[in-house]
């Protein structure tokens, strides 16, 4: 009968514990010194060797040949050899070690059982009883409270020793057993400590094993020495001949090195149109899509590691050189973003029906991310020209908080709708406004020296002809939507008439009771939107009287519908609460 | 009526007889592969290899042992499969579920095409219990006993419910010396952690689709029709289950997913009266199947533009990224319908998301 190689290869002493000399040289003293607790809490991720720990120190306590004074490895280690240490070894039956599966044994019945059996001395003079309470965490609550006064004062040389992946669940469930018990906390193992012992096992059982085959088990093991194993046994149990990458790969269903080059190629020169194709190739290959996606996490942090200037490690060799290679293709800022669209696929692309699916999407959202990867290097311009800017407009009038605020949303979350927002009036309008107050060298002087947020150009602040005003209107018009789109709409059916004495009046252009019915509605706003613009307060009046004479019968037709969406529309100015919820809930609002 | 033969998996047969003639099988095996190409036949297969009067290996088929694996009745091959919660007094649930088990395989006996099963069927831990008892016992008959479960994700109904998965633990770990499990999952990242770690996994790949039609012309009846055969096998993406299940309303379905979207395009009244119109339960039924073909249609839209075929397909307008998210946005309702969520919920959300993003 073939025997898996995690329970052929488990450890028989302390010593043999890989990755966990923490908890292995305190048991080993605690034995030696004989001052071994009367309860453990051994807890850790699966396959770490919890379970083999705990029958390691119930083989220590009642090893023959350490009785006897004969030779143990080290102090405080047991023979492994002895009759006694080869049934508690093997999990076989001993009348001294106990071996329970609390996962099937959880209720308070099996609790009591327990507790009347320790009650029972140990089957000679010298021996231990040991209990080796596993998948601890499924005890019930009522199970922890019917042991809580013999694990607080056991019977003489009666030990409990409880393993569990959960520990969490035990102090939820059984908060006082935590202060009864020692616990120790394994670690997960170490990548080169599980090639490590790959290697050693592969040589004792006379298999031949590449160096990079036993790498990558150990990477896809994750931490768990139990997994690697396996993993080993697989590749050995359907096969023959030598344990090579290629077919570890293909036992798993993982990916050669090119797939992962030919996926930095679509993205970096955005071929969305490639990703159907790339992934039908992979679903025909029957690659496992899960574990590819756990893959695009090592390859995408190896570049960014490669990008930030450090070595790509979590890769293959090969695969780290190709990838310093093209990492300068490729800004930090947009890895980050694709390893956080990566981190919200991850879920879907498990739990999903349709993995495929989610793989395509999230492959084609990393091909597009161009548009984003533009706006952060124009950011970036920005930030290097703002100095000469801030200097020209040394003098400019006060600074307007609510300006500063949507200019440097951009910097913190560079995302394509907050974008319009960001327009100045900049004669290449496009660009977004420097977001002083992000750049981590101008926060002080920004701070120091407030200015006009409108960077180059003339600012809006010297036009006090109602020509120049009428010039530069539009400018005026396109400031004033970054603000207030809604009053923006308004002025954007307007044409300054005439200026004087701080009274701006505007002539109603085109269509449009609503604009002349918003005009006198939000003149107010209007008038504080336009001081501030401006750098000089305003009065704005209307030519409404003889405009709306002049086209009553458009005015009347449109008035009945228009008017009630700008009422509408005013009022949701007013009440910024009931502007939210509409837009939460879709609201229409009809009067 | 015995059961239908193996198809498809040479390559993987070919490699299994290796190690069973090798005495090398791990005892404790996951099969892993997409729903619908055969992993508990496979794995009936593997039970047969193991206990065929031959000695390991390729089954005979002819041995009284192998005759008797394919008619179910091996009193030394325990297949367990999710089925009903069982319901009755605690200390008889082991009964219970055993006799639900029965009858659940003798219907198989009877028509060894199932379906998949039920949303609410789950491995629960009575039948775990019941696993346990039989583990315990020699073998009757053969050299080994063979424990096949089935759709083992579901050992783990639901998040808080880890019993079952749990009690399976130690015994997976180090099986009695007669003993053999088998595994099978279409999503081994369900499993629980702890479970996966002590099993040695094996992939079982789609099959070609020249091995479905086969099966399309041979197993069922009545036998579908060659052209038809060809056809379902070609949709069904190497997976005889997807092709068996492919129904003759799939053109309906179809119709719902592009009546949702049309819904959502057309603004909110017109969501909420198509909200108002689905059923306000069973998310897992036909509701959940809607969705993904709406996914799908969204997903061919996609395609298509990227390739830069012009015209031809609804959405033209529509930035690709925005039928990005609406895909991820229909993928979520699934998730929601899946947890038997009121689809009229999702309905009236889904709907307002894809408008949003102006499908």
């Amino acid at each position: 009968m073939h025997l898996a190689l995690a329970r052929k290869y488990r450890p028989r002493a302390f010593a043999d514990l890989i990755g966990q000399e923490h908890v292995a040289r305190a048991l080993r003293g605690a034995v030696a010194q004989g001052r071994v607790a009367h309860g453990y809490l051994l807890c850790g991720p699966r396959g770490v060797g919890k379970t083999t720990a705990a029958r390691i120190l119930a083989m220590a306590l009642n090893c023959e040949t350490r009785s006897r004074g004969g030779v143990t490895p080290a102090p405080g280690e047991p023979c492994g050899e002895c009759p006694s240490c080869e049934r508690i070894w093997s999990g076989g039956a001993s009348l001294d070690v106990v071996e329970i599966d609390a996962a099937s044994n959880r209720g308070v019945d099996d609790a009591r059982d327990l507790r009347e059996r320790a009650m029972y001395a140990a089957s000679a003079e010298g021996r231990y009883k040991v209990y080796i309470v596993d998948e601890a965490h499924m005890l019930t609550r009522e199970a922890w409270n019917a042991l809580l006064k013999i694990l607080e004062e056991p019977p003489p040389r009666v030990i409990f020793v409880f393993a569990t992946t959960e520990p969490q669940k035990i102090s939820n469930t059984a908060a006082p057993v935590m202060s009864r018990l020692q616990r120790f906390d394994f670690r997960r193992v170490g990548p080169h400590a599980i090639a490590e012992r790959l290697a050693y096992v592969a040589a004792a059982e006379h298999l031949a094993a590449e160096g990079d085959a036993c790498t990558l088990i150990a990477r896809v093991a994750d931490g768990g020495m139990r997994d690697a194993l396996s993993v080993l046994d697989q590749v050995t149990a359907f096969g023959e001949g030598p344990v090579t990458t290629a077919r570890v790969r293909e036992l798993l269903g993982l990916v050669s090195d090119d797939v992962y080059v030919e996926l930095l190629d679509i993205v970096a020169n955005r071929r969305a149109e490639a990703v159907f194709p790339y992934v039908a190739t992979l679903v025909e290959a029957g690659v496992d899509l899960v574990a590819f996606a756990d893959g695009l996490g090592d390859l995408w942090r190896a570049v960014l590691a490669a990008s930030l200037g450090g070595a790509p490690d979590g890769v293959s060799a090969a695969l780290g050189a190709i990838i310093r290679e093209r990492a300068p293709a490729l800004a930090p800022g947009d890895t980050l973003r694709i390893l956080r669209a990566l981190g919200e696929a991850e879920e879907p692309i498990r739990r999903s029906g349709n993995p495929r699916l989610v793989l395509e999407t999230l492959l084609v959202r990393w091909a597009l991310l161009d548009r984003t990867v533009d706006i952060a290097e124009l950011l970036r311009e920005e930030r290097t020209d703002a100095p000469t800017h801030r200097r020209t407009e040394e003098g400019g009038p006060g600074p307007t908080p609510e300006r500063r605020a949507p200019a440097s949303a951009p910097a913190a979350a560079p995302r394509p709708p907050s974008r319009p927002q960001a327009r100045t009036l900049e004669d290449s309008g496009a660009r977004p406004a420097a977001p002083a107050g992000s750049a981590p060298a101008s926060t002080g002087d920004a701070a120091a020296a407030p200015h006009s947020s409108v960077p180059g150009g003339e600012p809006l602040t010297g036009l006090f002809t109602v020509e120049a005003l009428r010039a530069r209107w539009a400018d005026v018009v396109t400031a004033a939507r970054a603000e207030k789109p809604v009053l923006a709409s308004i002025l954007e059916d307007t044409e300054p008439e005439s200026l004087g004495g701080g009274a701006l009046v505007l002539r109603v252009i085109g269509r449009s009771a609503m604009t002349a019915e918003g005009l006198s509605r939000s003149r107010q706003r209007l008038e504080e939107l336009l001081g501030r613009l401006l750098g000089a307060p305003v009065r704005v009046g209307t030519q409404s009287a003889a405009a709306a004479a002049a086209r009553p019968a458009t005015a009347e037709r449109v008035t009945a519908d228009g008017a009630r969406t700008e009422r509408t529309r005013a009022l949701r100015e007013k009440h910024p609460a009931l502007d939210q919820a509409v837009d939460a809930l879709d609201l229409e609002l009809l009067e | 009526m015995p059961l239908h033969p193996v198809y498809g998996h040479e390559a993987l047969r070919a490699r299994l007889v290796g190690t069973l003639k090798a005495h090398k099988l791990p005892p404790a095996l996951l099969l892993l592969g997409p729903p619908g190409v055969g992993k508990q036949r496979l794995g009936l297969w593997l039970a047969a290899g193991l206990l065929c009067e031959s000695g390991p290996g390729e089954p005979c088929g002819t041995c009284h042992s192998c005759r008797l694996v394919d008619s179910l009745q091996h009193p030394d091959v325990h297949w367990s499969f999710p089925v009903a919660r069982p319901k009755g007094d605690e200390s008889k649930q082991v009964e219970e579920a055993e006799e639900t088990l029965g009858e659940a395989i003798a219907a198989r006996r009877e028509n060894p095409l199932y379906g998949r099963p039920d949303g609410l069927h789950a491995l629960f831990l009575p039948l775990v219990r019941l696993l346990h008892r039989q583990a315990m016992m020699r073998p009757v008959m053969g050299r080994v006993k063979v424990f096949l479960v089935g759709d083992a994700e579901r050992l783990v109904p639901q998040a808080s419910s880890q019993e079952a998965a749990n009690a399976m633990l130690k015994v997976l770990e180090e099986p009695p010396p007669d003993t053999h499990f088998i595994l099978t999952t279409t999503d081994s990242a369900a499993l629980l952690p702890t479970i996966r770690s002590r099993l040695v996994p094996l992939r079982v790949r789609r099959l070609p689709s020249a091995d479905v039609a086969r099966f399309l012309r041979e197993v069922p009846t009545p036998a579908v029709a060659a052209e038809e055969a060809e056809h379902r096998a070609e949709a069904a993406l190497g997976s005889i289950g997807d092709a068996l299940e492919q129904r003759e309303d799939a053109g309906d379905v179809a119709a719902a997913a592009e009546r949702l979207l049309e819904a959502a395009r057309r603004g909110p009244a017109a969501r909420y009266r198509y909200a108002l119109g689905v059923k306000s339960f069973g998310a897992r039924s036909d509701f959940t199947e809607t969705l993904g073909a709406a996914a799908e249609l969204l997903r061919d839209d996609l395609a298509q533009r990227l390739r830069g075929a012009a015209g031809g397909h609804t959405h033209a307008e529509v930035p690709a990224e925005r039928l990005v998210d609406a895909i991820r946005e229909l993928d979520r309702a699934k998730g929601w319908a899946r947890g038997n969520v009121n689809p009229q919920l999702i309905v009236a959300h889904l709907t307002r998301a894809l408008g949003e993003l102006g499908l």
